[in-house]
């Protein structure tokens, strides 16, 4: 948008007036998203905490979902309860599986998205293996690995991993397919290597960004899958444990939490890349 | 012209054609059935001429110039751009491409000194060049802007500069300002006619627009259709510094007229 424009430019020759204007502006637009957003959060409260109380049961049963006031208990109680130990190991089994699936599903999705060799020599058994579920893996993961921890580590990396090298390879295809930039580069001299680097990796990293933020979520989804195999920790262990024990508030602030680590890494991430791509420039009004 | 051996420059001889293009044939595969674009091309151009090949949709003239950026390659035939045998895109042949081509990912100086820093020169040498080059067509205030804070105007003028400051014998140009407003064309025309003054490369240019042909060439290259062929060369005797009141000039009117007519034929062969 235009936003990004006028600071550089037309800055000296807009006067403080303009400016102040500008930021009113600024600030109005900014609260009325914050109260849409604070409002359809509400109302989503507001019709949980409704279907509960009346006990709905018609089709879908409400009689055992716990009120979102049960909810916010079961949470502080949680809170009370030395929280960090479950929150320090869930975070650092997804950071690590979204880690590994980053570095592999990324240098994977470029070389395959960039040479024929490469994707018929190893695109076959990762196809295969790809609509497989997190909770297949369950079984392997125990055998596979010397502990519980790697092997929570693995079924972390496998949901991370194959969005971030599908949206790779894809993002490197497009880019190949749209031969402009490519000509561009080898008409000024860029040899295959430059045309790798130059023209072919920042022309795909809007693409893998959208791999890393899908990957980030899926690498949360699949923590309470990975912490069945947990021996005592992780806030994904603690939600099937509450199922275990027939205990529904914390099941549920389980969800919540894993929902609210997740929203906010997945945002991390996002910012994360756009800060690699300034160039970008992304209106949505503007459709 | 003795052309033998494409491995051994030294048997060509040294002419002083900039560029050769001897018996060229192409043909495309439409459906799994051959078609043959361009037929029995043959023409020479001089160091420093400014060419405009001129034809209607359709009768192979991007298909010719990609040929002499090294993009796509002749059937049969050779094109020789400073008696070497056109065989890959470089730096020697500067491109400047229809649709905006700046590198969304660089600022405007980081594009414009790309080919330079391709080549490992020093940041300075690549400073002081990117400025002169700036400065020649008025975007030295641009310097860190990105490609889609420019509008269209400013981007081809970071296109051309781009390609020139790699110092390239020829410059290619595919229609660099159809997409560009009738206003603006004329000022990025008469630009472009300073800066080949004071660069002296020699421009091959693509237009359908015939009073840009005009206004830029030293000859046109008129181009029929079905297969695409070079129809006739037009040299136009108008004197230069040539400027926008060009077309004002009764020689201006009496090519026109002999170019209409002469494009009219082949438009009207698409159309039947």
């Amino acid at each position: 948008m235009v936003v990004s424009f006028i600071p550089k430019i037309a800055n000296q020759k807009q006067s403080t007036k303009k400016q102040t204007l500008l930021l009113y502006e600024l600030i109005k637009n900014y609260s009325l998203s914050f109260s849409r957003k604070l409002i359809s959060l509400l109302i989503f409260f507001g019709v949980w905490h409704f279907l509960c109380t009346i006990d709905f049961n018609f089709g879908i049963n409400f009689v055992f979902v716990p009120t979102p006031i049960e909810v916010i208990n079961a949470f502080f109680q949680f809170i009370n309860d030395s929280p960090l130990i479950h929150i320090k190991a869930s975070i650092l089994r997804v950071i690590g599986g979204f880690i590994t699936g980053s570095i592999f599903g990324i240098i994977l999705g470029l070389f395959i998205g960039s040479s024929k060799l490469v994707e018929d020599l190893v695109s076959t058994p990762l196809e295969l293996l790809r609509p497989i579920p997190a909770v297949a893996w369950i079984p392997l993961a125990i055998l596979m690995f010397p502990d519980a921890e790697s092997g929570m580590y693995y079924i972390t990396f496998v949901g991370a991993f194959y969005p971030i090298l599908i949206s790779t390879q894809k993002a490197v295809e497009s880019t190949l397919s749209d031969r402009l930039m490519i000509r561009v580069g080898q008409s000024l001299g860029a040899n295959q290597l430059h045309l790798f680097t130059d023209i072919v990796i920042p022309s795909s990293l809007p693409g893998i960004s959208a791999g890393l933020v899908i990957g980030m979520g899926n690498a949360w989804f699949c923590l309470v899958t990975a912490e069945i195999i947990a021996g005592r920790f992780g806030i994904g262990y603690k939600t099937w444990e509450s199922y275990v024990i027939s205990e529904y508030p914390p099941i549920v602030m389980g969800m919540i939490l894993i929902g609210l680590l997740g929203s906010l890494s997945s945002f991390l991430v996002l910012k994360f890349t756009n800060s690699l791509m300034p160039w970008r420039e992304i209106s949505k009004n503007g459709l | 012209m003795v052309y033998r051996n494409n491995s051994v420059d030294t048997q060509i001889d040294v002419t002083k054609n900039i560029v050769v293009i001897e018996k060229l044939n192409k043909s495309f595969l439409f459906n799994r059935k051959k078609r043959l674009i361009l037929s029995n091309i043959n023409f020479n151009i001089k160091e420093g001429e400014f060419i405009c090949l001129l034809g209607p949709s359709g009768c192979g003239k991007s298909t010719l110039l990609d040929m002499l950026g090294g993009f796509t390659f002749p059937d049969s035939g050779n094109v020789i751009v400073n008696n070497k045998l056109v065989k890959k895109p470089g730096p020697e042949r500067g491109f400047v491409f229809q649709k905006n081509s700046l590198i969304p990912w660089l600022t405007l100086e980081e594009n414009v000194g790309y080919g330079l820093k391709l080549k490992n020169e020093s940041t300075l040498l690549i400073k002081e060049n990117v400025d002169r080059f700036m400065r020649l067509v008025g975007l030295e205030n641009y310097s860190n802007l990105y490609p889609h804070q420019l509008s269209g105007g400013m981007q081809q003028r970071g296109c051309i500069i781009r390609s020139l400051i790699n110092n390239p014998k020829i410059l290619l140009m595919d229609e660099p300002f159809g997409a560009v407003d009738a206003q603006t064309r004329t000022l990025l025309q008469e630009m472009l006619l300073e800066i080949w003054r004071k660069v002296g490369t020699t421009i091959i240019f693509v237009t359908h627009d015939i009073d840009e042909a005009i206004l830029l060439a030293d000859r046109i290259f008129i181009m029929g259709v079905n297969p695409g062929h070079i129809k006739e060369i037009v040299k136009v005797n108008i004197s230069r510094p040539r400027t926008f009141k060009t077309s004002l000039d009764p020689e201006f009117q009496v090519s026109k007229i002999k170019i209409l007519e002469s494009i009219r034929e082949e438009t009207l062969k698409i159309i039947k």
